[in-house]
């Protein structure tokens, strides 16, 4: 460990004089752990840690100036930078050689270097870059950057380029689509030819400048990753990148930065490959079609050596075509240990009616992929709740004691009828003590609970549990509300408890949760998880994919449900004793009635009006 | 049960599954396989131990971190100086303590130990100036009062953030 040889070595140090040999300065004169320290702080607190002396100084500016973000910034330490007349920054004087001699003391800790012209508060004229480019000492102006992400003109970015760098992120402007990019993917190629990762981020058409992507791509002979928007790795792309003999990766992102092209140009995704195509590919994952991907993945000289595959379809995927998908997989991709099928999904409109089984995944879609003996972690995301039951559940669980992620569809944008309840947990907590990330579609109702095991095992190593849009058991009304479905308030004075037939529309868009319908699955759970497990609820589902009001707002207050079951939770893990909690939420039950989500007419169902906007826009990120 | 002799020669014993958070250890049971061989450690002195102990018992069971989860949560960590309570609690000793408590979570290879008493270190030194610093760690400020002058001017961007 090198830690401990810093230990012996700060120990010998320490020895020779007095007062140093404190404990607090044989921690402080140990660089790894100096260093460590001054990595939780912030740049102001590391602004003020560069002054303390010479050996802070030189960590807290390594940490400063490690990632630069704002070229403002880092010119200005050459000369004094002002707005002129045409709304950019320009030198005052040029740098001088002594100027530059001073920039050594900054350049070399630079190890990458982002500039977005549009969102920088100081965006430079063009003037500065020639400035630098004619007055510097030495070519490289920064020796040691490692990592390049531009988002400005490309001529500027070239006199950063150097045979060390390893990361390349440009943002292609759409005016490319008219002037070919060729000359400056020449200097890509030739003045980084060391690059292992190529981040293309553009939003218009591959096709318009597919043949230069694929000459470029093909000259980086030490690419080992490609990273491009949704719907760019194209039949063509395929073919060049597939001779790379280090290529390992091959990705898209769904960050809005990185753009999306034309879903057209992937349609008919479909390459032929040659012998020894893509000899090192591990990691894939693209947009295109299960039936497509079936198709690749069943041609000749086919990646089929993948650890990891990630296909997101712009299809809502019938199951046969999933089935078909899993059972390729499972007799080609013995390697697999991480799967995720994401069909698409329409959350424009709530449907109530049960799901046609028809249109479901259920166990014959997964059940292939049993035979697959490194899978650890199986992502399925489907427009319809998957179709199985509790007997199915205890079959998978037993099938992968090594799974340590599983998502079982649990953010269907048809929200209601899920098959499973939580007592559906049970087996993955008997089974599969790896499991570190588990995402299911349940329900969590009395009568659901009435159903689960008294004493159910504890997850060993679970960290999340992501419920998605599982309908939270919301109590019945106890005022008249204004949604247009609800029961008279009679019923629910007699009950005291969750009517199923109350719709279920009308309780989740009309009230916010109560502690008491929190409690028992929050019980249940503070039985289940372990003490470190957190309960995240909402959906991931693609930021620019349209949700219509009904869904969102039913998501939202299944959100705002699962929260205040994910902050009982720890508070029945503190009571542990089962009789203790047992009793707490008897009282409740008699004292507190609907007490949270009914106190109130017109205010309460404002204040979760205002929750769900906000719940909204949290709710959509994608990961 | 595992046996650990301090540098002041005091036994403890102690089950396997608490002492494994030391990554140390747990290579050095490894290394001996099934023995009731006491483990020598000359660089921990019995009070650190054992605080060390009181925390390893504290978070037992807890899924250890492992090569992947490290690289994640060094995203996560970054820049965050949150303890939890019970941590928190933990880690409110004497400067001298503290510093000794970092030394062992080093040797012995605890990294969440480690996490809380850096952190714990960096919280002291937030929103001092660096003469509050010097004073505070009793450092000399080997600057020139203009070499601490040039380098204020060029770090002054970071200093509002």
């Amino acid at each position: 460990m090198p830690l401990a040889i810093a230990l012996r070595r700060g120990q010998l140090n320490n020895g020779m004089t007095g007062f140093e040999s404190s404990k607090v300065h044989r921690v402080l004169d140990i660089p790894e752990l100096l260093d460590m320290i001054l990595r939780f702080l912030d740049d102001a607190s590391n602004a003020s840690n560069a002054r303390v002396c010479k050996q802070w100084s030189e960590m807290a500016l390594d940490i400063l100036w490690h990632d630069v973000r704002d070229l403002h910034r880092l010119f200005g330490l050459l000369a004094p930078l002002q707005k002129t007349s045409d709304d950019g920054y320009s030198f005052v004087r040029f740098p001088e050689s002594n100027d530059w001699k001073r920039f050594d003391h900054y350049r070399r800790r630079v190890r990458s270097l982002s500039y977005h012209a549009a969102e920088s508060p100081h965006p430079l004229h063009p003037s500065v870059f020639d400035d630098i480019a004619r007055t510097r000492t030495t070519l490289d102006i920064l020796p040691n950057m490692r990592s390049l992400t531009w988002d400005a003109p490309l001529p500027l970015s070239v006199m950063f380029m150097h045979g060390c760098l390893k990361v390349f992120a440009v943002h292609l402007p759409g005016s490319l689509r008219d002037t070919s990019p060729a000359p400056f993917f020449h200097d890509i190629a030739a003045r980084m030819p060391g690059l292992t990762h190529l981040d293309l981020r553009l939003s218009f058409p591959m096709r318009h400048i597919e043949e230069d992507v694929a000459t470029l791509v093909k000259s980086l002979l030490k690419l080992q990753k490609l990273t491009l928007p949704r719907h760019a790795f194209t039949t063509k792309l395929a073919e060049e990148a597939a001779q790379l003999a280090h290529l390992v990766c091959v990705e898209f992102q769904y960050l809005s930065e990185q753009g999306t092209c034309d879903p057209d140009d992937t349609l008919s995704f479909s390459p032929a490959l040659e012998d020894g195509a893509f000899p090192a590919l591990a990691d894939f994952s693209t947009t295109i079609t299960f039936s497509a991907t079936t198709r690749f993945l069943d041609s000749p000289y086919a990646p089929i050596n993948l650890t990891a595959l990630y296909i997101d379809s712009p299809l809502i995927e019938p199951p046969s075509d999933v089935q078909a998908l899993t059972a390729l997989i499972a007799t080609h991709c013995h390697l697999l240990k991480s799967l995720a099928l994401v069909s698409a999904v329409d959350a424009r409109t709530r449907l109530t009616s049960p799901p046609p089984k028809d249109a479901c995944v259920n166990m014959d879609t997964l059940r292939p992929l049993f035979r697959c003996p490194n899978l650890t972690s199986l992502e399925l995301v489907h427009h319809y709740p998957v179709d199985v039951s509790m007997h199915d559940m205890e079959e998978l669980a037993k099938a992968w004691p090594a799974l340590e992620v599983l998502l079982l569809g649990n953010e269907p944008a048809y929200i209601d009828h899920p098959s499973l309840t939580l007592g559906a947990l049970v087996p993955f907590a008997r089974w599969c003590p790896r499991l570190r990330h588990l995402g299911m579609f349940v329900r969590a109702d009395g009568e659901a609970l009435a159903e689960v095991e008294r004493s159910p095992p504890t997850f060993v190593s679970l960290r999340t549990l992501s419920l998605g849009v599982s309908p939270f058991p919301f109590p019945p009304p106890a005022f008249p509300s204004p949604s247009a479905f609800t029961t008279s308030p009679s019923t629910q004075d007699e009950t005291g408890t969750h009517d199923d037939d109350v719709p279920e529309s009308a309780s989740d868009e009309t009230f916010s949760p109560s502690t008491t319908s929190a409690a028992a699955p929050a019980l249940f759970l503070s039985r289940l998880l372990p003490a470190s497990c957190t309960i995240d609820a909402g959906v991931t589902w693609d930021e620019e994919l349209p949700i219509g009001m009904h869904v969102a707002r039913a998501v939202a207050a299944r959100c705002d449900g699962w929260m205040r079951v994910a902050e009982l939770v720890p508070l029945f893990v503190e009571v542990r004793g089962e009789e203790r909690a047992e009793r707490w939420r008897g009282e409740r039950e008699e004292g507190g009635g609907y007490g949270g989500g009914g106190d109130g007419d017109g205010g309460g169902y404002g204040r979760a009006k205002k929750k769900r906007a906000k719940r909204q826009g949290e709710v959509c990120v994608v990961c | 049960m595992v046996l650990l002799v301090t540098s002041d020669n005091e036994q403890f014993t102690t089950e396997k599954d608490i002492v494994e958070r030391s990554v140390l250890i747990k290579n050095m049971l490894e290394d001996v396989g099934e023995s009731d061989q006491p483990i020598p450690l000359p660089n921990v002195s019995s009070s650190v131990l054992k605080k060390v102990l009181e925390y390893c018992e504290h978070h037992r069971g807890e899924p250890l971190p492992t090569a992947d989860s490290e690289q994640s949560q060094d995203e996560t960590r970054k820049r965050t100086t949150d303890i939890s309570e019970w941590d928190q609690k933990f880690i409110t000793v004497d400067q001298e303590m503290l510093f000794e408590i970092i030394l062992a979570a080093n040797y012995l290879d605890i990294k969440s130990l480690l996490d809380v008493g850096c952190k714990t270190v960096a919280n002291m030194i937030k929103g001092k100036t660096p003469e509050e610093i010097r004073k505070l760690f009793n450092i000399v400020n080997d600057f020139t009062p203009e070499e601490e002058a040039q380098i204020k001017k060029e770090n002054e961007w970071a200093e509002d953030r």
